[in-house]
């Protein structure tokens, strides 16, 4: 069995590792990393003892705008899926690459699946919601991490090629934390001390008025009782450098992390506060308390809970311990199933293909 | 022209034939003057040329803008129109988009209006074919993607209802394509096809579509089939040039012409084979449009494709589908020629009035949406 994987940025990457891994394992994989920006370190990513494979094809597409974006991937995926003829095409998420990936498979009459399929978070991020959509309802194998996504795509008259699984990313969590570093460590050289810092991760997922609402969480992470650190995604990064947005007092930002020394901030911290699901995901995963702005990601984890950008720091010096229910993600196999799922469900493009 | 205050509304259409299709709607929305609006034609500048062959005696609106997909691979197509539309949309103020057709083109444009949060309409929406055909999957990502849908048909409207849309946004307004037929059934009546006289029996063979015509095995059994039919009725097959270069490159063209009762013509607009569909004794297609027209007019229809999106004409009974069975299509014609087949009437909603009807509803959806926008701003 051939598959092509497609992770179109860091996070994406990290929460396919499990199953690249697998696949690696006993078939071929073609694995193509195309995030919009080419600021991490590459041994953040392919050192950080996840497994990934160095990617067969590395691009940086540039995201001015997502329909910009998105057509670029798909004109490039294309080639790809043309030259190596997959049995399938792997995406992830709701990123504008699983959307060029599911369209491109099925324009070249090539089978497609999604991961975290089912899952809709309009509130979270529009422009994602649009694209998990169509990546579901192109994919032939929709691989749901929750009872919930599957019941969503049942709802929308997609039930067929619907797996529960669990959360692929949910695995490599569980990867990522048994290779993390020592934490008082870790901490110390970041300067941190346990239980003495919020954690603040701004992703910015909608494009437009960038600055406004970097300004309005640098206003709002401004004078809280314990020092904040601060991770930006590269884009905020970016609109802070361009705009010139100078940090306020208690506020420091850190270097990007790889995921394992990532969970070690994470629990560390006394709460984290974020746009980003994927971090929602993490600080449920470690036990952190966690405030999601806008809307928590994962509301069946219970997990985050959500306030308004204006609220954001009045919920993180009041939010209590953290009570989630971690079963909806699964059991840690999610990667194991979705391997044999794929082996066991097509054809291989040549019968006498031998397993390697 | 965009009256101050009133909503806009921007139509995109994906074809020449979706712009016959959405020509009626145009009109209505224009004539009631209850929203401002534009037109837009994906496709390349000779599509777009309005006064072509294709739309000979019809005299459809001219856009106001044109979306093209230039050349190369489907995909490069489909990728090109998700930028052009992006900046199109940037420089237009809308708070309705209103797509017709489920191409490709179609596609990047619904991709594009949710990137941007804008209320979409999609017009013959939930068309559905039995095996979820690639095309029908185009049209089911459109209208996932939708806000709003008109169903042409019935089973159209319960298909969407069924993918779980909200029912009180699927309007059940009857199909456009038949207030374009009701308009123009006079005008295709006077056609004339040279070698035809009128009142003259025959049959019709148009085939245009790249399952048959890229296959040398599926092109091979029509045109066994053609000649077979040749021999008992006459039979005209209008050849566009690509079915014709087709027909030459596999050595079919020679025993094509030589058979009985047979004439090839070169293939002509929407009208010209309006009427000429109009006046047969059956059509084989594999062609929507033709299924449509053949419907509206009670002429039996043999459709060969795995499967059809037209449902309603299946119900009806004035189409059958044979798949690329030679033998199942010759006897289904033989049948028609022995004088056993179904007449139905017209269902009571092809009444021509569609497009007032749907316009109605559109307006409702635009300035909903345009309270929607002003809010959030």
């Amino acid at each position: 069995m051939k598959i092509v994987t497609v992770a179109g940025s860091r996070a994406e990457a990290e929460a396919v590792s499990q199953v690249s891994r697998r696949i690696r394992e006993s078939h071929e994989e073609v694995f193509v990393f195309c995030p919009p920006v080419d600021d991490l370190p590459a041994e953040a990513l392919w050192g950080d003892g996840l497994g990934l494979a160095r990617p067969r094809h590395q691009w940086v597409v540039r995201a001015e705008t997502p329909a910009r974006r998105a057509a670029d991937l798909m004109v490039r995926l294309e080639r790809v899926v043309r030259r190596e003829r997959p049995d399938v095409v792997l995406v992830q998420g709701g990123g504008e690459a699983a959307m060029a990936g599911a369209v491109v498979a099925a324009q070249l009459h090539f089978a497609s699946a999604h991961l975290e399929a089912g899952l809709r978070a309009p509130q979270v991020c529009a422009q994602d919601d649009v694209h998990r959509r169509v990546a579901d309802r192109l994919a032939s194998f929709r691989f749901c991490a929750t009872a919930a996504g599957a019941e969503t795509l049942q709802r929308e008259g997609l039930g067929d090629g619907v797996h529960v699984v669990g959360d692929a990313a949910w695995d490599a969590l569980e990867t990522a934390q048994a290779q993390a570093p020592e934490r008082a460590a870790t901490l110390q050289e970041l300067g941190l001390a346990e239980g003495g810092y919020y954690l603040a991760v701004v992703w910015l997922p909608e494009r437009e008025h960038g600055a406004e609402k970097l300004a309005a969480w640098l206003t709002a992470l401004e004078g809280l009782s314990l020092p904040v650190a601060l991770l930006l995604h590269p884009r905020a990064r970016l609109v802070m450098h361009e705009r010139e947005i100078t940090l306020p007092t208690g506020v420091d930002v850190l270097k990007p992390l790889g995921l394992s020394e990532m969970l070690v901030v994470e629990a560390g911290a006394k709460a984290i506060v974020t746009d980003a699901p994927a971090v929602q995901r993490e600080a449920i995963f470690v036990g952190t308390a966690c405030v999601a702005v806008g809307e928590p990601a994962w509301p069946e984890a219970g997990g985050a809970r959500g306030a308004a950008p204006a609220e954001m720091a009045a919920a993180l010096e009041a939010v209590p311990g953290p009570e989630g229910d971690n079963q909806p993600f699964g059991d840690g196999r999610a990667s194991e199933r979705v391997v044999e799922i794929l082996s066991g469900g097509t054809t291989p493009a040549e019968p006498q293909e031998t397993q390697d | 022209m965009a009256l101050a205050g009133n909503p806009q509304v921007t139509m995109i259409v994906g074809s020449g034939r979706d712009l016959i299709r959405a020509t009626p709607l145009y009109r209505a929305l224009r004539a009631r003057g209850q929203v401002g609006l534009s037109l837009v034609l994906t496709g390349h500048e000779r599509d777009a040329d309005l006064a072509s062959w294709y739309f000979r005696g019809l005299a459809p609106p001219q856009p106001d803008g044109l979306l093209e997909p230039g050349g190369g691979t489907r995909t490069e197509r489909t990728a090109r129109i998700l930028a052009a539309c992006e900046t199109f949309l940037r420089h237009r103020p809308t708070d309705l988009v209103v797509l017709q057709g489920a191409s490709d083109a179609i596609l990047s444009c619904a991709v594009v209006c949710k990137q941007q949060g804008l209320a979409v309409a999609h017009l013959e929406a939930g068309l559905r074919s039995p095996g979820r055909a690639t095309d029908s999957a185009v049209c089911e990502v459109v209208d996932d993607l939708s806000d709003c849908w008109s169903a042409p048909w019935p089973q159209a409207a319960a298909a969407l209802a069924e993918e779980g849309h909200p029912p009180e946004r699927i309007l059940d307004c009857g199909n456009l394509m038949v207030d374009t037929l009701a308009a123009y059934r006079e005008a295709a009546e006077a056609v004339s096809w040279e070698g035809l006289e009128q009142g003259e029996e025959y049959g019709v063979m148009a085939i245009g579509g790249s399952p048959i015509l890229d296959n040398p095995i599926n092109l091979r059994k029509m045109a066994q089939a053609a000649e077979a039919l040749a021999e008992d009725v006459r039979l005209v097959c209008p050849l566009g040039p690509d079915a014709r270069r087709r027909l030459e490159m596999w050595n079919l063209k020679e025993a094509l012409e030589g058979a009985g009762d047979i004439l090839l013509p070169d293939a002509k607009g929407f009208l010209d084979t309006f009427g000429l569909v109009g006046r047969a004794l059956f059509v084989i297609t594999d062609s929507g449009d033709l299924q449509d027209q053949a419907s509206f007019l009670d002429v039996p229809c043999v459709t060969v494709a795995e499967s059809t999106d037209r449902l309603i004409t299946l119900e009806r009974g004035t189409n059958v589908v044979v798949g690329r069975d030679a033998a199942a299509l010759v006897g289904e014609c033989e049948a028609v020629l022995e004088g056993r087949r179904r007449r139905s009437d017209l269902p009571a909603e092809w009444d021509g009035q569609a497009a007032g009807r749907i316009a109605h509803a559109l307006e409702d959806a635009a300035r909903r949406a345009a309270e929607k926008r002003r809010g959030t701003r």
